[in-house]
């Protein structure tokens, strides 16, 4: 059996697994986290964690598209 | 675009039922256990379908080069969208820097944090463990167009648990570009966090 194809049937079938159970630990530990530090701060964390993870995303990902051209085949 | 959507309904699938139900601390250990022998797995299939890709040194260098210059990026983004968070939030400037350099790597910066501030502890926790989910999410629908820069999204998680996204909805080399970027990361945060945190003047 060719390896590439192997590995392709393994990946689809590996990964959807892997992501349900990632989202589902992800899920849990989030709302843990949250109830831990009581219902009335979820408003103020909130706006830091929104604030905090879509900042650096957005302006690593403007800044890579600044410096690195070779995704866009230039 | 099929498969990109499935990726993205089954994660939130997911996501929906870790909030819904109670896990016992034994479930999350099996659950983990799980995740971290599925990754290794996907980890050894991928590496394979990679060095069938390298054909020369000279692809893997210009591959590394690549993967620098997104490093860049992630480290400048990270710096500057914490500065930006913490001037608008009115905050302390040193911690929020720190937070946002945790790159997706959320245990070491939750643990770390942990040691001088339990709130920044849990915020260096919450939002790196947010950047792994807006990666399974985000990269998918960014893929087409960017593959190369949307890696920036991933942090250092791209050398592990987002890798096996990367690779299903790009090809072996975007895959590669990843892996190194999330290598380099890893092996980054450890240093720049106790930095940033203890020699700020």
């Amino acid at each position: 059996m060719d390896i590439s194809r192997f590995v392709n049937y393994a990946m689809t079938l590996i990964i959807p697994i892997l992501v349900l159970l990632i989202g589902i630990v992800a899920g849990y530990t989030i709302t843990e986290k949250f109830f831990e530090i009581g219902i009335q701060t979820i408003y103020i964390i909130v706006i830091e964690l929104t604030f905090l993870t879509i900042l650096p995303i957005a302006i690593g990902f403007l800044i890579a598209l600044l410096i690195t051209r070779v995704g866009r085949g230039r | 675009m099929k498969t990109i959507f499935i990726i993205v309904i089954i994660f939130v699938i997911g996501l929906g039922l870790g909030v819904l139900f109670y896990l016992n601390n034994l479930a999350v250990f099996v659950l983990s256990k799980t995740i971290e022998l599925l990754v290794y797995i996907l980890l050894s299939l991928i590496t394979i379908s990679m060095v069938n890709t390298v054909n020369s040194f000279k692809d893997l260098i210009n591959h590394i080069n690549i993967s620098i210059k997104v490093v860049i990026s992630t480290i400048s983004g990270s710096i500057a969208g914490g500065l930006l968070a913490a001037v608008i939030l009115n905050s302390d400037i040193r911690m929020y820097i720190a937070i946002a350099l945790g790159m997706g790597f959320y245990t070491f910066t939750g643990s770390y944090l942990a040691t001088i501030n339990r709130y920044f502890a849990f915020l260096g926790f919450t939002v790196n463990m947010f950047r792994e989910v807006a990666t399974f999410i985000i990269y998918p629908l960014l893929s087409r167009k960017y593959p190369i820069e949307a890696i920036t999204i991933g942090g250092a998680t791209t050398m592990d648990t987002t890798l096996p996204v990367i690779s299903k909805v790009t090809n072996n080399t975007i895959a590669m570009i990843a892996f190194i970027h999330g290598f380099i990361l890893t092996l980054t945060i450890p240093v720049i966090i106790p930095v940033i945190v203890h020699l700020w003047i």
